[in-house]
């Protein structure tokens, strides 16, 4: 649990920072690239509790890439871009939104390939699959129509399109932290259990971020709600990439 | 994240791994992993696993727990299990 604290503490204080420092756009160029930066580090210090030729080492490395880009990008489109997205800012959204889906499927692999399957956690299962599809139906899929829809109307597609790779982006990391949600649940107990419920936190809040960045236009409340979910799907990365180097540590002082 | 284990038979070699496994696996994925791997590279239950056997399930198990924990650390998981077996 320490390494809660850690990642709960950098969210609260950038949070404060965006808030207090400058209230407009003071929470893009602030707490994002804040908590962003913060779980890039972490991130980078569990890859090296690994070897170089681990598995999980290139996971929490191409894991890192998504929120550095992201981090970069919203610094680039606040100081540089005014009348549309500039070359780097697409460049970086695009190679963000694209790798964010492979550094989630490497968790999952992960433990495929580790081979120790599931042994009878099929009521779990069914839950977890059942509820995150209907979910995904419900919630997600309007989100990704809304996307083309705005696509398909747009005079100037750029912007658009960045839009709709992006909710495309989230959907499919929403729809991989189903099976992250199901080895937790077969972790559970095991220190590990924390490594990968906290990346489904992080897979499973995209969508709801989407779903309160679709009502912020109109809702102040959802405005809020918004920037709360994504300063905590960043904190929860850092901490999930915390529990992991922890995680390993724990083997070192338990066969000492 | 802490679910309560009840204590491994000491002279039962399979719980006594899984046992060992617990903290970082869980105690359900600990049994899952002892039980597929007697299967797998034994060909016989975790009821039969024998002490005399324990070594060649090690050798199975580790490059499994290395892809979720590491070379460094599987191995020293492994050496924890065949230090405890040797003490038998």
């Amino acid at each position: 649990m320490r390494y809660l604290l850690l990642p709960v503490s950098v969210a609260a204080v950038a949070l404060a920072l965006a808030v207090l420092v400058h209230p407009g756009q003071g929470f893009w160029i602030v707490a994002v690239p804040a908590t962003g930066m913060f779980a890039i580090a972490a991130m980078i210090a569990a890859a090296y509790s690994f070897r170089r030729g681990d598995f999980m080492r290139w996971a929490w490395i191409l894991s890192a890439v998504p929120y550095l880009t992201a981090s970069i990008a919203i610094v680039s489109t606040a100081v540089f871009d005014g009348g549309g997205p500039s070359a780097l800012t697409l460049a970086l959204s695009i190679i963000g939104n694209v790798l964010a889906v492979p550094g989630a499927a490497l968790f999952v692999l992960a433990y495929h390939r580790a081979g120790f399957g599931f042994g009878g956690l099929r009521a779990s299962a069914v839950a977890i699959y059942g509820g995150g599809l209907l979910l995904a139906l419900l919630l997600g899929w309007p989100v990704v129509t809304t996307s083309i829809r705005g696509l398909a109307e747009a005079e100037a597609p750029l912007q658009p399109a960045l839009d709709l790779l992006s909710t495309t982006s989230d959907f499919a990391c929403f729809l991989l932290g189903l099976p992250l949600l199901r080895i937790a649940v077969a972790l559970r107990g095991g220190r590990l259990s924390w490594t990968w419920a906290l990346l489904a936190v992080t897979k499973l809040s995209l969508l709801l971020a989407d779903l309160a960045f679709e009502a912020a236009h109109a809702n102040a409340a959802a405005a809020v709600a918004y920037r709360v979910i994504f300063v905590t799907a960043n904190a929860a990365g850092a901490a999930a990439a915390l529990s992991h180097r922890a995680a390993v540590a724990a083997v070192y002082k338990a066969t000492r | 994240m802490t679910t309560a284990v009840s204590p491994p038979r000491e002279d039962d070699p399979a719980e006594a791994i899984a046992a060992l496994l617990a903290p970082h696996l869980g105690p359900h994925t600990a049994r899952n992993a002892v039980r597929t791997f007697c299967e797998r590279t034994l060909a016989i239950p975790p009821a039969s696993l024998a002490w005399a056997s324990v070594p060649r399930l090690v050798a199975a198990l580790e490059p499994a727990l290395r892809t979720l924990l590491g070379t460094d650390a599987a191995s020293s998981l492994a050496r924890e299990i065949l230090t405890g077996v040797e003490r038998r």
